[in-house]
C-alpha cells in the first residue's frame, strides 16, 4: 500500500467556520447554511460555480440531502462518515476530487449538532449485534492510555497528574483568545487537577467539551486560486489509516501509542517531503479528545522522542509562545468536539494562522502546519494526519 | 483496567478490563465486590453475569471477576 500524495496541487480559496456553542436557537441546517454563507462571502466564488460537495456528518444527517436541501442546489453531494475524522476524511476526499480532475471547484462542509441529545458525551447508532458487546464510553477507553504511560516511562501519579493537566490548561488558555471557542476561559492549573473523576485518572478537565458547529472549505486547482483569492492555502499531503483492531484483540498492544497515527504521519511527512517535523512544522493542531491523548500524539507525530514527551509538555514546548505551539487555537478542550466539524474546524484555525487572522492567538508567520484527526478508541482506530502551507514548494 | 463513571450501569461504577488470555485479548465488564481495586497485571476469572436488560429481557455474558485467593472446601466458593 503507498500513496503518491497531491502536494500543491489544490489549494483551499476560501473557509467558515461558526462558533461552537450549545446553539439551542440553530439546526443543523441553519449551522450548515452559516458555514457555506462565511465561507462564499469570503472569496468571489457563488454556491452555483461549486461542482461538487462533500457533506460530513457522524450523526446528523443521512446521504448528501443534509446538504443539498437547506442549501437549496441539486449537485453531487456525498455524505462522509469516518468516526471523529469524518469533517477530515470529506475534506481529503473533496480534494481528491478536484486533483483527480473530475471538478474544477468543489466544497467539504462538516456539521454536528450534539446539544440536542439527552446524553452528554458522543452517542452512536450501531448495527445490531449479537448484545456481548461491552459499553463503556470514550473518556473510559482513552483512559486506559495514562496509566500506561507512566507505567511504562516511569512517572509517579504526580508527575502524570502535572504532565495531563499542563495540556488541558494550555488549550484553555489558547481558547481563551478565540472567540469562536465554546469555553472562553483560561482555568486554573488546580481546578483542572481536582475536578470530579470521569474515568480511570481523568477527571472532567481532561475530557474535550461536547457542542454543536459547522465548518466549509473551498477547493480550486492550485493553477486556479488568482481567481478566487490572494491567499491560498494549499495542500502538501493527505493521509489517512483503518486500523485492524488489533490492539484489543492481541497482547502485545501496550496503549502508549496509536500505531495508526504513527503510519498516517509517516505517509503525509513522504507526500510533503517533511523530514524533521518538530523543525519543519510552524504548529499543529492534533486531536485533543482526552488529554492523554495529546500526550501520546506528540511521540506518535514525532514532535518528541519516546518517552520524552511528558518533559516536552512540561517544559512548555507545546504551548503558544513554545518551539511548537499545539492547538493554538484551543482544541477539541475549548471548543467541544462536534465530530464531523472538528477536522475542518482544525484546518480553519491554519487558514486563520496563514492569513494573520488568529487575533491574540497569531503566531509569527507560519508556513506549514499539521492537522491530526482520529476516532475510535486506543487499540481500534482511524487516524488522518493533514499538511497545509501558505506557498507553494 | 478502568473505573467508567459516565457509563450507564445497573451496578455503577462500571469497571473495564481488558484481558489477555496468553496472546489473545478481549475487553470485559468487571463484576463482583473489591472490583474497584483491581490493578494491571491481576489475574481474574469468569462468570456468567446479566450484561443488559431491554424491555424486560435479560442478555447475559461473561464477565471478569476479581480471581478468588481461596476456597473454603465445605461451601466450594
Amino acid at each position: 500500500m503507498a500513496s503518491h500524495g497531491i502536494k500543491d496541487r489544490v489549494a483551499v480559496v476560501a473557509m467558515g467556520c461558526t462558533p461552537f456553542r450549545e446553539h439551542w436557537d440553530r439546526s443543523v441546517d441553519d449551522l450548515l447554511v452559516d458555514a457555506v454563507s462565511e465561507c462564499l462571502a469570503g472569496t468571489t466564488a457563488e454556491l452555483g460555480d461549486v461542482d461538487a460537495f462533500w457533506v460530513g456528518t457522524q450523526g446528523s444527517g443521512m446521504a448528501g440531502v443534509t446538504l443539498s436541501k437547506p442549501l437549496h442546489v441539486a449537485a453531487p453531494v456525498t455524505r462522509v462518515e469516518n468516526f471523529c475524522a469524518t469533517g477530515s476524511d470529506s475534506f481529503r476526499n473533496a480534494a481528491y476530487a478536484v486533483a483527480a480532475g473530475a471538478y474544477d471547484v468543489v466544497m467539504a462542509v462538516g456539521v454536528e449538532k450534539l446539544k440536542d441529545s439527552p446524553y452528554s458525551g458522543l452517542t452512536a447508532t450501531w448495527p445490531p449485534a449479537d448484545g456481548t458487546r461491552v459499553d463503556w464510553t470514550a473518556p473510559a477507553a482513552f483512559s486506559l492510555l495514562a496509566p500506561a504511560y507512566a507505567e511504562r516511562y516511569g512517572l509517579d501519579e504526580s508527575t502524570l497528574r502535572d504532565v495531563l493537566t499542563h495540556i488541558a490548561w494550555k488549550n484553555h488558555q489558547n481558547g481563551a483568545l478565540n472567540p469562536r471557542a465554546q469555553f472562553r476561559r483560561a482555568v486554573a492549573k488546580e481546578v483542572i487537577s481536582n475536578a470530579q473523576p470521569i474515568a480511570g485518572p481523568l477527571g472532567m478537565y481532561d475530557c474535550s467539551g461536547v457542542a454543536d458547529g459547522a465548518a466549509a472549505a473551498l477547493i480550486v486547482r492550485a493553477e486556479d486560486v488568482g481567481r478566487y483569492t490572494d491567499n491560498p492555502m494549499y495542500v502538501k499531503a493527505l493521509a489517512l489509516t483503518s486500523g485492524t483492531g488489533d490492539g484489543l484483540r492481541a497482547d502485545d498492544y501496550l496503549f502508549t501509542s496509536f500505531p495508526e497515527v504513527v503510519d498516517s504521519a509517516a505517509d503525509a511527512y513522504r507526500q510533503a517531503g517533511i523530514e524533521n517535523p518538530r523543525r519543519d512544522l510552524s504548529f499543529a493542531e492534533v486531536h485533543d479528545c482526552f488529554t492523554p491523548t495529546e500526550l501520546v500524539l506528540m511521540e506518535d507525530l514525532g514532535f518528541s522522542e519516546r518517552g520524552a514527551a511528558w518533559r516536552d509538555v512540561l517544559d512548555g514546548v507545546f504551548d503558544l509562545d513554545g518551539e511548537m505551539p499545539v492547538n493554538p487555537d484551543g482544541g477539541l478542550k475549548s471548543f467541544g468536539h462536534p465530530v464531523g466539524a472538528s477536522g475542518l474546524r482544525m484546518l480553519f484555525e491554519c487558514w486563520q494562522q496563514f492569513r494573520g487572522d488568529a487575533g491574540e492567538r497569531q503566531l509569527d508567520k507560519p508556513r506549514l502546519a499539521l492537522t491530526q484527526n482520529l476516532g475510535g478508541q486506543p487499540g481500534d482506530c482511524v487516524s488522518f494526519v493533514s499538511i497545509v502551507g501558505d506557498r507553494l514548494g | 483496567m478502568t473505573v467508567d463513571r459516565l457509563a450507564y450501569s445497573l451496578d455503577p461504577p462500571t469497571v473495564i478490563a481488558v484481558v489477555d488470555f496468553d496472546g489473545a485479548r478481549a475487553s470485559f465488564e468487571v463484576a463482583d465486590g473489591d472490583r474497584e481495586r483491581i490493578s494491571i497485571g491481576d489475574e481474574v476469572e469468569f462468570s456468567f453475569r446479566r450484561l443488559h436488560t431491554s424491555d424486560g429481557i435479560h442478555n447475559y455474558f461473561w464477565k471478569a471477576v476479581p480471581r478468588r485467593r481461596t476456597i473454603d472446601p465445605e461451601t466450594e466458593h
